[in-house]
């Protein structure tokens, strides 16, 4: 699976707040996106996933237009992100805006619900789980439809180390049997246990791509070396 | 007041003749009026183009027109002389019903579009995430507000049923035909025939109370379980 970002640049009441960023990847796995708060970490998920479109330039996937491949991408959300609808109804988000029958939503609902051990809350609000429960909620709504790629944006920030145990559990199970996952996070050690490679953000830019061993042992910017380092 | 209460509980024909024309007339433009100003409301919540702002604030500032001039602009179209005089629809139910929607749409469409604005700001993305059609946004959007889109539909009711100024133009007040409760209410006391219009009164006011009640209930449904979907 293959990224390619072409001269794209983000602008917004005219300040350019991502860009211009050239690069191509292919995916292998976990890859992790790092940076420093405010270097555009989401906004640069988002134009991964084409929620939000660029302002100059253009994305594709796999020689694809983004936008035109959009129901091959999940996404989960820093934070709680959910309808005001039961545990169910929102994991069958995605099927149902994909068209599927009702048959179909159902059977892979059962398999859903068991993956992220929610089958006791499914008809519970979505608003009355916990943090860690809303997180592997958001995981299995974003795999419904088999997508090959899932982006996420610091799912773990407000997690506690069980949760994000459990959560991370998921993820691992989800990358071994071959979906990819590009994956922002602060978490260092995180990063270190999960990633074959890193796209380091900094200053609205793509400052870095590296195999994460590589960039872990000498990482060839200053801002990444001084991000390692907790500066 | 021994001959008001004999009147509203006697069955009285003639009475409830007229509350049963009012019903049948603020139903229809109530229903007329959601049909159209809950998908727009709902879509003026969602858009994101140049002059949202201004068309919201404009259609707000529709819930202050007066009655009587509704009621002269659907007379002007109604009239023999009018684009839509052909159809001798009026001094109808026809056209009561016509000038109580007109009425009664800025208020449901301002009202919805309160309503499912913040809604939409919190299911925004991940409607994005997911690819959304704009058909399955308004469907999801409009389902999950129900309860506040149900009290603006309540509140144009409201309106519709206690108005006067525009059905009276419209209508021409005549017996058995377009005569409502509240043009019965204005003719009945310039006639010094103060029980049927004291009957017409409480009913009336029952039903505003009975209405203002429900939107109560419907509200704090909606605050309570914002709507939950099981």
């Amino acid at each position: 699976m293959e990224l390619n970002f072409n001269s794209v640049s983000f602008r917004q009441n005219g300040d350019t707040l991502l860009g211009p960023i050239d690069f191509k990847i292919k995916f292998e796995g976990i890859t992790n996106v790092l940076g420093y708060n405010g270097a555009g970490k989401s906004l640069f998920l988002e134009l991964c996933h084409s929620m939000i479109q660029p302002t100059y330039g253009s994305v594709y996937w796999n020689g694809h237009s983004a936008r035109d491949t959009k129901n091959l991408r999940g996404f989960i959300f820093q934070h709680r992100v959910t309808l005001y609808r039961s545990v169910k109804k929102n994991i069958a988000l995605p099927m149902q805006t994909a068209g599927w029958n009702k048959q179909l939503i159902k059977n892979r609902l059962e398999e859903l619900l068991f993956m992220a051990n929610l089958e006791t809350k499914s008809n519970d609000p979505a608003s009355t789980l916990s943090g860690g429960e809303v997180q592997r909620m958001a995981l299995v709504r974003a795999l419904a439809t088999y997508p090959k790629m899932v982006i996420m944006d610091e799912p773990t920030s407000s997690l506690d180390p069980s949760a994000t145990t459990q959560f991370e559990d998921l993820i691992s199970n989800s990358a071994n049997s071959g979906v990819k996952f590009l994956w922002a996070t602060h978490n260092i050690n995180q990063a270190k246990r999960f990633a074959n490679d890193i796209i380091f953000i900094s200053d609205g830019k793509v400052s870095e791509i590296s195999e994460a061993k590589n960039f872990f042992k000498k990482p060839s910017s200053i801002n990444a070396q001084n991000y390692i380092k907790g500066l | 007041m021994n001959a008001t209460f004999h009147l509203i509980s006697s069955g009285d024909a003639i009475l409830w003749d007229i509350v049963a024309l009012s019903l049948r007339i603020s139903l229809s433009a109530t229903l007329i009026a959601a049909f159209f100003a809950i998908p727009i409301g709902t879509a003026l919540a969602m858009g994101r183009f140049t002059g949202r702002k201004v068309i919201i604030m404009f259609s707000s500032s529709l819930m202050a027109l007066p009655p009587v001039v509704v009621g002269l602009a659907i007379y002007l179209l109604l009239s023999r002389s009018g684009p839509l005089g052909e159809y001798g629809l009026l001094f109808t139910p026809t056209a009561m019903i016509i000038a109580q929607s007109v009425l009664i749409f800025p208020i449901i469409l301002a009202l919805t579009t309160e309503a499912v604005s913040p809604l939409e700001k919190n299911y925004r993305r991940l409607l994005n995430s997911v690819d959304a059609s704009i058909w399955f946004r308004l469907k999801i959007l409009i389902v999950d507000a129900r309860f506040s889109i149900f009290t603006a539909v309540l509140a144009g009711f409201g309106r519709a049923i206690a108005e006067v100024g525009a059905v009276i133009i419209v209508g021409g007040n005549i017996a058995g035909s377009t005569r409502v409760m509240t043009t019965t209410i204005a003719l009945e006391t310039s006639k010094g025939n103060l029980e049927l219009a004291l009957a017409l009164g409480i009913i009336l006011v029952m039903l505003a109370v009975g209405v203002n009640s429900v939107m109560h209930i419907f509200k704090s449904l909606g605050q309570k379980y914002h709507g939950v979907l099981r």
